[in-house]
This record gives structure tokens, sequence and C-alpha cells, in this order.
């Protein structure tokens, strides 16, 4: 299955970038998708529910830990490319009825299609990642991302989506590369010891207890520096509020969601090779300072953001940071509730960035003051963040509220006192943060909004532009796939409680075993 | 066998050299220079590694190196300088001496480095020196100089002291890790390179000072 989901997509990622009619690249859009949610789903079912492991070509293999993280992109990754195929469809009625302020034009020669190409590339490049069974090849697909996802953010060509592409490209390529030093550090400690050089980390992991302790460590110093960088670790993250806000709704779905979780996943199996080393003490206080500093900064950053989409880039460092905090405090339940907080963030942060998407097209702004009100002025987009952002603030229902209550828990079994009140107060703040601005952009009322339809109606100055009837349907159209992919996420996200039940919860005990320090 | 050795050395010595030199130079010219004598001469040492172990996989990589590092990608970087014509050299915020000055020390840093992590094992630590000093100085040289175009052959020669940590201190990766690493590094610079197209067309300069907008 796992040949099949790679093949499809590679051809699918192919046939995309052909210039084509609109019609052709949203059925590829939806083949891809279904592909993802059909093949990807049957496949990480058999991984995490039947704990088989999969193995494709004699390099790839998906075991609980890779199949874990894989749902979360499959689950995302479908429900974005319905999102690619409105916005491409959106696209070309647009550029057929002139409408600019919509949607402004791009001066490229670069059909609008080669996007959807480069996000199944992206999406390719991330199943390769997860699915891997060598840290090379894993740092190879991630590295690839950098270069994709790059593209993508810099696709519209605009100052700052240029500025933040270079930023991102730089900044992430240059920490990767500590990482791969770190990588062949590991070879390198294999090879001085007299053992046969690998990088297969369960392989690594096994000869782990033969290396020689400082090298290891150096490695692994630049191994979380590297991945950490690219994970939107603070004080490492200063791309990422530039890249997540700047790239097209979907990019940044994909940034957040997805690629962020891979940079962990990366992390936390070089981890298992220090840990069966003895040293896990390291990797623990290291993925606790990354953490706890990541908290830290985005909590108080969030308070002040006045652009819609930065806010939620970072909220995604807090999250981020807990994820590693859930690491790094290291025992069963602490790394139980950083999978379960894994899922929901992925869940409700690409929910959350497709439907600010919607509602910055709308306000033709990134700015909050230029969105108030937006549940009269698109309620579906409005509704589906009021969603998300609850899912993320930790609002009762929502998992996320229990997972953070998990992690403070579990800080206070470990005897981390001081780490668990400060989470505490930091979480007040972030959670403070977000549902301030959320109330304001979803209930608020917008002055600017009535005085503009007022002028608009006295004087007729700025009457909508005629749109001839077949451009008005196509860009229906492209609203109803936009509508729909956040229906789906919305639906997931509205699941995500049972995540805390029976079934679901032993499966991702038993993912938790795999990371160490998770198993009981 | 003594033969292939000696040219190791050497290729070694001129790899280190040249990574230093960038640090004094601003003309982009110089600095390409630097990376294709460079790249000419980790392909060298990869070939002598192959021929030396006997292994073919360093002799294929080191004509992959050949044609990528050495040829292709230099001329891609040489038609990206010819398109972005409004400057040939890059603003220093830093002077010569002060530079040379942070090499250095930056090459005694990683020798404190690499002695640590070797304390005890009995491995000699100038190979891992070499490489932390080469990735120290690429680094050091991407903050001094505020050019797109200069920021992307800093990047360059990081990558190139990695393929020379994998050669010397790994002894060759799996063949296809080298491979895929090499497609990151052309799919990266030729990324970059349309990305420096487009700011160029924007912003009218590749000065990366200007890019300063988001903040926050």
């Amino acid at each position: 299955m796992l040949t099949t989901l790679i093949t499809a997509l590679t051809i699918f990622s192919g046939v995309a970038f052909l210039p084509a009619p609109v019609v052709l690249s949203t059925a590829i859009a939806l083949l891809a998708s279904l592909t993802l949610w059909g093949v990807g789903g049957s496949l990480v079912w058999s991984v995490l529910v039947n704990g088989q492991m999969q193995s494709a070509w004699g390099i790839f293999y998906l075991d609980r830990l890779g199949g874990f993280f894989l749902a979360v992109l499959v689950l995302v990754g479908g429900a974005v490319l319905l999102n690619v195929a409105g916005q491409l469809r959106t696209a070309a009625a647009t550029e057929a009825g002139h409408d600019a302020a919509a949607f402004p034009k791009r001066a490229g020669e670069v059909p609008m299609s080669a996007s959807l190409g480069l996000t199944l590339l992206f999406l390719l490049a991330m199943i390769l990642g997860l699915s891997s069974r060598n840290l090379g090849l894993i740092w190879v697909c991630v590295e690839g991302t950098t270069m994709i996802s790059a593209l993508l953010i810099g696709f519209e060509h605009q100052r700052a989506a240029l500025e933040a592409a270079w930023k991102y490209i730089i900044l992430c390529t240059v920490g990767l590369s500590f990482s791969l030093l770190g990588l062949i550090l590991l070879v390198y400690a294999a090879e001085i010891s007299g053992a046969v050089p690998t990088l297969d980390p369960v392989g690594l992991a096994f000869l782990a207890p033969q290396l020689p302790p400082t090298v290891l460590k150096l490695a692994f110093l630049l191994v979380l520096v590297g991945f950490g960088t690219k994970a939107g670790f603070a004080p490492l993250h200063s791309w990422l509020p530039d890249a997540h806000s700047q790239a097209p709704a979907p990019t940044s779905a994909l940034l957040s969601a997805v690629l962020l979780n891979c940079s962990v996943y990366a992390i936390i199996r070089t981890a298992g090779i220090m840990s069966a080393a003895g040293l896990g003490a390291d990797v623990r206080s290291g993925m606790l300072l990354f953490g706890f500093v990541s908290v830290l900064f985005a909590a108080l950053f969030l308070l002040v953001q006045h652009d819609l989409k930065r806010m939620l880039a970072y909220s995604s460092i807090e999250h981020i940071g807990l994820i590693s905090l859930g690491i790094g405090i290291g025992t069963p339940l602490s790394i139980f509730a950083a999978l379960i907080h894994t899922v929901t963030h992925s869940l409700a942060k690409a929910l959350a960035f497709l439907s600010a998407g919607e509602m910055v097209r709308t306000a033709h702004s990134h700015d909050m003051s230029r969105m108030l009100g937006m549940l009269r002025r698109r309620p579906a987009a409005a509704t589906g963040f009021s969603l998300a952002m609850t899912g993320l603030a930790g609002l009762p229902p929502w998992p996320i509220f229990a997972s953070e209550l998990l992690l403070v828990w579990a800080a206070i079994g470990a005897g981390r006192l001081w780490l668990a009140m400060s989470l505490l107060l930091l979480l007040a703040i972030a959670f403070t943060g977000l549902l301030y601005h959320t109330v304001r952009v979803v209930y608020g009322d917008d002055p600017h909004h009535h005085h503009h339809h007022q002028h608009k109606d006295g004087l007729g100055h700025q009457a909508e532009p005629e749109i001839p009837e077949t451009v008005a349907t196509k860009r229906e159209s492209g609203l109803i796939w936009r509508d729909l992919s956040m229906a789906v996420l919305a639906l997931m996200v509205i699941a995500t409680p049972l995540l805390l039940l029976s079934p679901a919860a032993e499966t991702i005990r038993a993912v938790a075993a795999v990371i160490p320090g998770g198993g009981l | 066998m003594e033969y292939y050795s000696i040219v190791a050395t050497w290729m070694g010595t001129i790899i280190l050299i040249s990574g230093f030199l960038t640090v004094l130079f601003r003309r982009f010219w110089n600095i390409l220079a630097c990376y294709r004598v460079q790249s000419l001469a980790l392909a060298i040492a990869t070939w002598t590694a192959g021929r030396m172990t006997g292994s073919s996989h360093l002799e294929i990589i080191a004509y992959v190196t050949l044609i990528v590092k050495a040829i292709l990608i230099p001329a891609w970087i040489r038609h990206v300088l010819k398109r972005i014509t409004t400057r040939t050299e890059a603003r220093l915020t830093v002077g010569v001496a002060f530079s040379l000055f942070s090499a250095a020390g930056l090459l005694l840093l990683s020798h404190v480095v690499a002695s640590r992590a070797l304390y005890g094992l009995r491995v000699s630590p100038e190979a891992l020196t070499e490489v932390l000093a080469l990735v120290l100085i690429g680094l050091f040289q991407m903050m001094t100089r505020r050019e797109a175009v200069t920021q992307m052959m800093g990047i360059l020669f990081i990558e190139n002291a990695l393929t020379l940590a994998a050669l010397q201190l790994a002894k060759g990766l799996p063949m296809i890790i080298e491979l895929g690493i090499m497609l990151d590094v052309l799919i990266g610079i030729l990324a970059m390179g349309i990305l420096v197209y487009r700011i160029q067309e924007q912003f009218d300069t590749t000065d990366t000072a200007h890019l300063s907008t988001l903040q926050g």
C-alpha cells in the first residue's frame, strides 16, 4: 500500500505540472485527495490498529510512530487538496473576469496549476520522510520540503511573500545543514568505535551503548538545533511567523499542521538513539528548554498581534513548544498528552488557516481590526474559525484542554513544580490572547463596514463591476470546494474528543511506547 | 597508495584555504571562483578516496560532484548574476582584518570543540576541526554580507563542508543519500535563484537589508 500511495502521488504531481484546463487540475486534486484518504487511510489503519509493519523497496518502512504522524498528514492533506482545487477554480474564474480586487492577477508566466503540482510534491516529500528507515533519507526529504514550500510561499510574487520565502529558505537550509552534520557525526561515532556505520535509527539505537557519548552529545545538539529551526522552536523561530502568514492559505495549513510535526518526528527518532545510549537526560533537558522558551515567546507575542495569520503562526510555535515539553518531561503520561496534542493541534490549525484565508479574502486584509464582525460577512468561514480557535485555545470539550492539563499534571508528577506553575500562567495568557482576538474578529462590530456600505449606496462610486454569469458560476464552484474542505476539517475537529476514549486512546498509548520514556 | 594519500592531503588543504579566502572577498566573481576551486578539490578528494578504498560508489559520487558542483551550479549562479546587473560586489558589514581574525577564531573554536568531543578516543581531531571550521566560516560569511547572492553562496560553502564531512568522517554515506543531498542542493539553488530574480524584480535590489517589512 505504501508503494501504491507513493507511486500514485508521484504520477499526480507530475501530471499537475503540465499546463491544463482548470477542470483537469480540479480532477487531479480530487483524485489525489481521495487517494490520500483511501490508500493512505487504510495504510495508517493497518499500521496503527493492527500493528503491522509496512515496507517498500527496502528503504521505506512504517512502524507505529511513523504511522501516527502519517495519519495526521493523511487527514489534513486530503482536506487541504480539496481547498487547493477550490483556490484553482476561483483563480481561473477571477482571471477570466479580471476581478483584480478579489484576487490580484499574477505577473509571472507560471501557470496556476503549478501550485497544485508543488503542493503534491510537498506532501510526497513529507510522506517519504515519515516512512524512511534512514535518518539521512528523512533529512533529504525534510530539506526537500524547504525548497518546495519556499516556492509555494513566494508563488504570488508579492513583496512581503518574497521576503518571507527568502528568509525561510535561507534560515531553514542553514539550520538543517547543522542537523545533517549531526547525522554524519552519528555515522562517525559508529565508525570510530569499530561498528558497522549506519543511519538506520533502529540499528543505531542497538549500537548506541558502545558509541562514544561525547560525540553522540555533539551530534544530538546539532540535530536538535537543525530540526528545531525547522520545527519553529524559539528562539530559532524568526522565519516562522513570516512564512506561515505570507503563504497562500492551503500552504500555511500544510506548513503549520504537518511540516512542523515532521521535524519533531526526526528529533524523536534521534532521541531514541540517545536514550538507548543512556543519554536520555540530555535529550529531556534540551527538549524542555526549547519547549519552554517557545511557549514563553509565543504566549507573549500572541497577545500583541494585529495580523490574523501571524497570530495563528505564533499559536503554532506555542503548540510545538507544548509538544516538545511533553516529550521533554518524558513520562508515559506526558508523552501521551504530547501525541493527543499533536493530532488536535494539526486538525484545528489546518481549519484555522483555511478559514482565516477565507476571511482575509473577504476583508482584503490580514489586519484583524479590518475584519471585525466576520460572522455577518462570511458566516461559514467565521464558524469554522471559531470552532478551530476554541479547539486551539483549549476550551473544555476539546482534547487540547485535556492534554494541557495532563501536561501540567505530568510536570508536577515528574517533580518539576516550577515548570508546572509557569506553564499554567503562560497557558492562561495564550488562552486569553487567542480568545480575545477570536471574539473580536468573529463578533466584533465593524464601523468601517457600515460606513463603506452607506458611502457606496449614497454615491454609487464603488459599485461592484458587472460579472459575467459563467464567471460567477465558476467562482461559485470554487467557493463550494473551499467550503467543503473547511466542513470536512470541522467534522474532524468535532470528532477529536473521541481520541480520549478507549480504542483510540489505547492506540495512541501504543504509539507513545515507541518514544523514549513513553512505555509503561 | 602513497601518491593517492598525498593528493588527498593537498585537496583537504585547498578546500580549507578556499573556504578561508571567501571571508576576504566581496566581489561575487571571486567568491564564485573560490567555490569552483573548492568543488573541484572536493571531487578530486572523493575520487582519490574511492581509488584508495577501491569503492566504485565513491568514484561515481566524485563524477556527480564534478558535474553538479563544479559545472552546473556555478553556471546557474553566473546566469543569475548576469540577470541582476545592479551590482557586482557585496557590502561588507565588517572590515577585512576583523573577518580574518574571526575566521582564525572560528578555527580555534572548532579545534576546541572537536578535541573535547573526541577526548579520550584514539582519533585525531583534525578532520572534525576542518569540517566544523568550514561550516562556521560559511555561516560567518553569510552573516557579514547582506546580498542575497552571497547568502546563496554561503549555503553552498556550508554544503561543501558537509560533503567533506560525509567523505572524511563517515567514509561516504549510502549512495541514495549522497545523491539525495546533491539533488536537494541543486533544487535549492534553482529555487533560490528564482527567488533572487523575483526579489530583484519587486525590490530593484538584492540587498537583503531591504527585506525588512515583516517584523514582530
